[in-house]
């Protein structure tokens, strides 16, 4: 019986799309329809999803060397292309030992000689193999402490106490009885399980196994993959099993022991308790073990207590926050704080003193940013003339026609307004200005692209889910027209019309990312021609595009299990706001 | 009870469930082909499993044990999402459902046939398998790498996986194995 290689090769792109999560309804009804109608199809499809988790549970494909530009080659796409058509099986050749049993046959072995040895001989060999023994026993003899199990693999601003060996990247840590003090600073480990750890100072810890750390005191981050199940962390007064997910520990001076579960589940056993004692704690939970009684309360979690994440290369602590897109405008990592306003001409796309009010017109260009660590591009938009280009990659944008000017630069602050910058109002709600949000200010005409992927590049074990955010229009009695728009990779995802006098109430998005999208893009334009009529009465003839701020309240790109938080205080103001 | 006993407890769990998670893992995504989805429900069938470990006895089969828990939640999660994503319907499902659970004990033996088929591939289709499996590099990122794009990469590595899967199957016929 011969395989349908076409069958098989269809089966397998439904499948892996479907495994991607990149499976439409159109691709769901087709493999349906084949597995329905077809036995060898329901046989393909497991044989695809068993190959799938069979490479997944190798831990590596052993027989690679380095990659090699082999990939890059012409010749293999050309190759890939017709195989396309045909898929033709694998050629399997007989084994070795299959084929050397067909040539076995009978042998006469000569017969033995009697040899002598003198004593002398006798007297080397001996030497010689206990030599032989020796090193062979240097060589494979546990190193005294113990076992090699964990490698140090990155640390920032850390100070080690009382080593005799130097701690840096690639060093090997032992199981054993020496315990290990982190002064201050951040140290990953990964475990030879893959369980990858991080810890904070001051910690003092103890590796026990392969598969087992002991936290005296400090705070730890481990994230364990599915192959590391049953990792664990002990504490004077508790034990942590790990059920593939992530999870934090305090462990304080005084002997309190803090779980916080970020993702997934673990099993909490109190010490003096047997296993099936163990309480389960799942994401979102966490809870506090007693120095002195140990019992057992609930506490909120903390999502953002714990460092999840370090670079030191980067210098990037990363504590499971979001990202400000109004810190990643002012040219920062989105973590740090913002400090002071930042500015960045649409036009010249370098940060520069504030050059409001004064009206400039657009180049009509894409201007590229390369020195602004996260951003494409910006650029003033003005469909006059066509399309507008918004990436560096050449996507675009079907723009209206707007006056081509801009009078305010991309504005990301923090704080008071009025010591920071002269003509842009304030925000305020309630009779309260915002000050402790970052904001990020568009007025018309703007538009600003940032680039997910170099993030995704930055920070290779986050995810971006979305972008959320609530926007608000002057909060002040004048007249303004204007449109926002939220683009991703070109794509219309969000757009709002702003027109009116009076306080108009915010607009909030929750704009979801997929794992290709690559830019996304904030544009707000005027509307061409409009003219400030209560003004115009007065004779002051201002353009309507005077006055169309646009106000970002903490505008973040949620990352991995980040989107659930509680919104701060003046959040809650804004959506009270009729 | 000292931190021995505690190792102790916990570890034939863990003896029990590390040498067959393939297996199980296999099955869960074999009904829900997703692999954030199915590692969720992995993930909730351990945790079942282990607040129930009381009712296994030893000397039974694990995996049959494992796979009766996986299917209680592959059926709460296909209840759960009924509305919000798009999954086999209820009659493919029957069918997938009954194919995998019969085939179960043979993962292992496809798997240790899957080694010796990835052997014979070409030094570029391993290249390509450890970017994406070894790396874990998504598509965009490798077409980047490469210099080609996301859809020619997902097709080639289509086209790899049935290489294997047509691979192994050709081996079971020859050898005669099940």
């Amino acid at each position: 019986m011969t395989d349908d290689s076409h069958l098989m090769f269809e089966i397998a792109g439904l499948a892996l799309h479907s495994l991607n999560g990149t499976l439409d309804e159109i691709g769901l009804q087709r493999l349906e329809a084949l597995l329905e109608s077809n036995p060898l199809a329901v046989e393909y499809y497991q044989e695809i999803l068993w190959t799938f988790v069979g490479i997944k549970s190798m831990k590596g494909i052993s027989c690679l060397q380095e990659v090699s530009n082999s990939v890059l080659g012409r010749e293999f796409w050309q190759v890939m292309q017709q195989q396309e058509k045909v898929a033709p099986p694998v050629e399997i050749t007989e084994t070795e030992e299959a084929t050397s049993q067909e040539l076995i046959r009978k042998v006469n072995y000569p017969p033995k000689e009697k040899r002598k040895l003198s004593k002398f001989s006798i007297f080397m060999l001996f030497n010689t193999a206990a030599v032989f023994l020796f090193f062979i026993y240097l060589r494979f003899a546990p190193p005294p402490g113990g076992v090699e199990v964990v490698t140090l693999i990155d640390s920032i601003n850390a100070k080690w106490a009382d080593l005799d060996m130097p701690m840096h990247k690639g060093t090997r840590l032992s199981t054993g009885n020496e315990r290990l003090l982190l002064r201050e600073g951040c140290a990953e480990l990964l475990f030879d399980t893959n369980a990858r750890v991080i810890i904070e100072g001051p910690a003092q810890f103890q590796i026990l196994a392969d598969d087992r750390i002991e936290l005296d005191y400090g705070n730890i981050y481990s994230s364990v993959p599915k192959d590391a199940i049953g990792f664990s962390v002990y504490t004077e007064n508790a034990k942590v099993i790990d059920l593939g997910t992530e999870f934090a520990i305090e462990a304080d001076f005084n002997g309190n022991t803090q779980l916080h579960v970020i993702d997934g589940k673990t099993v909490l056993i109190v010490h003096g308790q047997s296993d099936k004692k163990g309480i389960t704690v799942s994401q979102g939970e966490a809870k506090k073990i007693a120095a002195d009684s140990s019992e057992i309360s609930d506490i909120p979690c903390d999502y953002d207590h714990f460092v999840r994440s370090i670079d030191s290369q980067a210098g990037m602590v990363w504590r499971g926050e979001n990202l400000s897109l109004a810190g990643i405008a002012a040219g920062g990592d989105g973590i740090q704080e913002l400090g002071s306003l930042a500015s960045l001409d649409p036009v010249k796309a370098e940060y520069v003193e504030s050059t409001a009010d004064v009206y400039v017109r657009t180049n009509n260009t894409y201007n590229l940013t390369p020195d602004i660590k996260w951003l494409d591009g910006v650029f003033v938009p003005d469909g006059e003339y066509g399309p507008v280009q918004i990436t560096s990659s050449g996507l675009t944008f079907d723009c209206p026609d707007t006056s081509g000017i801009f009078t305010h630069e991309i504005i990301a602050y923090k704080g008071s307004i009025a010591n920071q910058h002269e003509t842009t109002p304030p925000v305020i709600i309630d009779g309260q200005e915002i000050v402790r949000e970052p904001i990020l200010m568009l007025h018309s005409n703007i538009g600003v692209t940032f680039d997910l992927q170099a993030i995704r590049d930055a920070m290779p074990q986050v995810d971006i889910r979305s972008l959320k955010a609530m926007g608000i229009p002057t909060t002040e009695s004048t007249f303004s027209e204007f449109k926002f728009w939220v683009l991703v990779d070109g794509r219309i995802k969000y757009e709002r019309e702003i027109t009116g006098y009076v306080n108009r109430g915010p607009v909030s998005f929750d704009i979801e990312f997929g794992p290709q999208d690559r830019f996304l893009t904030l544009v707000v334009t005027d509307t061409l021609g409009a003219m400030d009529e209560k003004n115009s009465e007065k004779g002051s003839n201002v353009p309507a595009y005077a006055s169309d701020f646009f106000y970002l309240i903490n505008p973040e790109l949620c990352l991995t299990g980040n989107s659930e938080r509680s919104s701060s205080e003046s959040e809650r103001r804004i959506k009270r706001m009729p | 009870m000292d931190k021995k006993d505690i190792k102790i407890e916990h570890k034939v769990f863990i003896g029990l469930l590390v040498p067959n998670q393939t297996r199980i893992q296999a099955f869960i995504l074999t009904l829900v082909p997703n692999v954030n989805d199915a590692e969720d429900i992995y993930q909730e069938t351990v945790s079942m499993m282990w607040d129930k470990i009381d009712t296994f006895k030893m000397g039974t089969d694990f995996v049959a044990w494992a796979v009766t828990i996986a299917k209680f939640k592959v059926l709460e999660f296909r209840a759960k999402q009924k509305k919000s994503k798009i999954q086999f319907t209820d009659k493919i499902y029957e069918t997938i459902e009954s194919s995998a659970g019969s085939k179960i004990h043979a993962v292992q033996d496809r798997l240790d046939v899957l080694k010796r088929c990835i052997w014979e591939l070409s030094e570029q289709e391993k290249d390509l398998l450890k970017l994406r499996y070894d790396l874990d590099l998504s598509f965009q990122k490798i077409s980047l790498r490469i210099g080609k794009t996301a859809p020619a990469v997902q097709r080639t590595i289509a086209i790899i996986h049935s290489k294997l899967a047509l691979c192994a199957r050709r081996v079971f016929r020859q050898e005669g194995l099940a």
